[in-house]
């Protein structure tokens, strides 16, 4: 046997092991239902999911909702099964699901930015719907009580008392994720452009300079200068961000 | 075999793929540690530019992003997580910060907690931006109008920074000036200046510095006020594009006098506009400004100032300086210069240096004093023109 036919051979035999079985494993389990019926979900988003899993179990945090520091299906409930307004179908509270079935998208400001939707995720859904018992009240508060831990300020965006977000860089990027990008809900392309380990390529189109109009002005005796700056032209350059 | 390999090849390619395909959302879902007392999402990742720029700078390169941009020495109150997390209030990530925040200051306290000394901007730092005697005060105030940056950054960056601006002038094309002798006054002249009117505007543009490079700030030492003002450089070099001004100023005896014995560059201009040497005098105001003073010819050129009148050689351009030279103070500061200049000579005008051409008409002069050709007009046309008013 020449080793071009041995090679060949071996190729169409090591793609036989990996196809086969699942060929023959298409209807493999279809027949083996979840339970349903617990109070916690016992449909494991892992399984379909397991790349966000295993970047999940990198991650600093939302880690800590299930066993802590492990990504786990309660991590994935916290934000996806986490909005109050939705009833996910749920056989243990005998809901069937409305605007969402299994999970719904979610955009970090749902929490990040409602101190209210925030206690209600945490001291609602998770403790009774997830059946999650709440930590102690200092993981959350801080000693006197007010500032919500991870609420984002500084955008005017958040329900905080003190959020004027009156001299923020970057409100344009929230604002424009939130109203100009679909490809995450609401404002999360910008949060997860800092926050999280995404590639990203930034084009900028950035003010490369102004212009100003002086003019003499003359009123009786005095002679001023009238300024006017208005904005000029504008140059493209690109980032290349984790690339 | 070739083939085979190359099969191998696609095939590895596309299973590498195949992975990468349907993770749209790689990595979103790996949250940074913001944890750390410092700041842990690190700026250049997105604004290598600004970094690239900074390491250029002649200030500030020392600096790190926090130490301007979010500061809690400063004030500014953004979002952190050192265990024990803040929510941002003005800005989330970082602020837009005024020059001023630091310049106004002679010593701040940077990010990491280090005191370190600041110079303060002279005059602009001060309450109100200083004295009014401060030639740039107005651009100050007006950038605060301004939405091209916060504050009044717009006129910082515009002589600091390599930042492209485009500045267009617009000021009287001539001015009218009436004057008459009299004979009233005890040594028998008596200059009346009896109206002074102005024509309408002209326009002068200029444009400065590169693109886009505001973090790049320049060495004080290259900054030259004749790049912002460049038609008076020209008037002051003699060419007849320029706007006339005291490097136009000569003596009818010949004498070019100190304002063309100098150059035309920084040091003549800040001879007068910035001459800290003649604060002892109560009409020079130097030490109370910026970068330069508004003055008038008469600033100097008075009895309480460096070139009193009554010590210049008689019939050399006296004029009975007990009473002509007050009248100045009253007219608009910008013709001040001018109707010096129309009499005094000015290098584009190509007088009769000997004569005083514009009272050979006997002991009254209502001349036209133009500033420089008008827009578009070629030298040749200008000259003509103004030679024929006379």
């Amino acid at each position: 046997m020449s080793f071009k036919i041995f090679l060949f051979l071996f190729t169409i035999f090591m793609i036989g092991v990996i196809a086969l079985p699942s060929t023959l494993s298409i209807f493999l389990g279809q027949h083996n239902w979840y339970y349903l019926d617990n109070p916690t979900s016992d449909v494991p988003c892992q399984k379909c999911h397991a790349d966000i899993y295993e970047e999940l179990n990198q991650s600093s945090y939302h880690t800590n909702w299930g066993v802590a520091k492990k990504a786990d299906t309660k991590d994935c409930e916290a934000c996806h099964r986490g909005n109050t307004s939705i009833n996910y179908a749920d056989s243990y509270q005998s809901q069937f699901g409305d605007k969402a079935h299994a999970a719904s998208s979610i955009n970090c400001g749902y929490c990040h930015f409602n101190t209210s939707n925030m206690h209600n995720v945490v001291h609602g859904n998770l403790s009774n719907y997830l059946n999650y018992t709440a930590p102690t009240c200092s993981l959350c508060h801080n000693a006197h009580g007010i500032d919500s831990y991870g609420i984002a300020g500084g955008f005017n965006l958040s329900n905080h008392p003190t959020d004027s977000g009156s001299n923020s860089t970057h409100f344009e990027l929230v604002l424009s994720s939130e109203f100009y990008s679909n490809i995450y809900s609401g404002e999360s392309e910008s949060c997860i452009l800092c926050h999280t380990a995404v590639k990203a390529k930034i084009n900028f189109t950035s003010l490369s300079g102004y212009s100003i109009t002086a003019t003499n002005t003359i009123s009786g005796s005095k002679s001023e200068w009238d300024v006017n700056i208005s904005a000029g032209d504008y140059i493209n350059y690109t980032e290349k961000v984790r690339e | 075999m070739k083939r085979y390999l190359l099969f191998i090849a696609l095939l590895s390619a596309f299973s590498y793929y195949l992975v990468q395909t349907p993770s749209v959302l790689l990595n979103t879902h790996t949250i940074l540690n913001i944890s750390s007392p410092s700041n842990d999402i690190p700026c250049k990742s997105c604004h290598s530019k600004i970094a690239s720029e900074l390491n250029s700078s002649a200030y500030h390169k020392s600096l790190s992003c926090e130490d301007c941009h979010r500061n809690p020495n400063l004030g500014q109150r953004v979002a952190y997580d050192n265990g024990t997390g803040f929510s941002g209030e003005e800005a989330h990530a970082a602020v837009k910060p005024r020059c001023l925040d630091c310049h106004s200051k002679t010593s701040i306290t940077l990010a990491n907690g280090t005191t370190v000394t600041v110079p303060k901007a002279k005059a602009f730092g001060d309450a109100n931006y200083g004295s009014n005697y401060s030639a740039h005060k107005k651009f100050v105030q007006s950038s605060l109008n301004s939405d091209v940056a916060v504050g009044e950054n717009e006129a910082c960056l515009a002589c600091h920074a390599d930042f492209k601006v485009n500045i267009t002038f617009k000021y009287p094309e001539y001015i009218n000036v009436s004057i008459e002798i009299n004979g009233t006054s005890p040594d028998g002249l008596l200059y009346n200046i009896t109206s002074v009117t102005f024509s309408p505007q002209r326009t002068y543009t200029v444009s400065v510095g590169n693109e886009s490079l505001k973090h790049k700030l320049k060495p004080i030492s290259d900054i030259k006020c004749i790049t912002c003002h460049k038609n008076i450089y020209l008037g002051g070099i003699g060419d007849t594009i320029g706007r006339q001004h005291a490097g136009d100023v000569t003596d009818k005896g010949g004498d070019p006098g100190i304002h063309q014995t100098m150059a035309v560059n920084n040091q003549w201009c800040l001879s007068c506009h910035f001459n800290q040497t003649f604060s002892i005098y109560p009409t020079v105001n130097s030490e109370f400004v910026h970068a330069a003073e508004r003055i008038r010819c008469v600033s100097c050129h008075n009895e309480s100032g460096p070139y009193p009148p009554s010590s210049e050689t008689p019939n050399k351009g006296h004029h009975n300086s007990t009473y002509f030279y007050k009248q100045f103070w009253s007219i608009p500061l910008s013709a001040n210069g001018d109707i010096c200049v129309s009499c005094h000579v000015s290098n584009n005008h190509a007088l009769d240096t000997t004569g005083c051409a514009c009272h050979n008409g006997g002991y009254y002069v209502n001349s036209t004093v133009y500033r420089e050709p008008k827009a578009n007009e070629t030298p040749g046309v200008w000259l003509s023109r103004v030679i024929s008013q006379i």
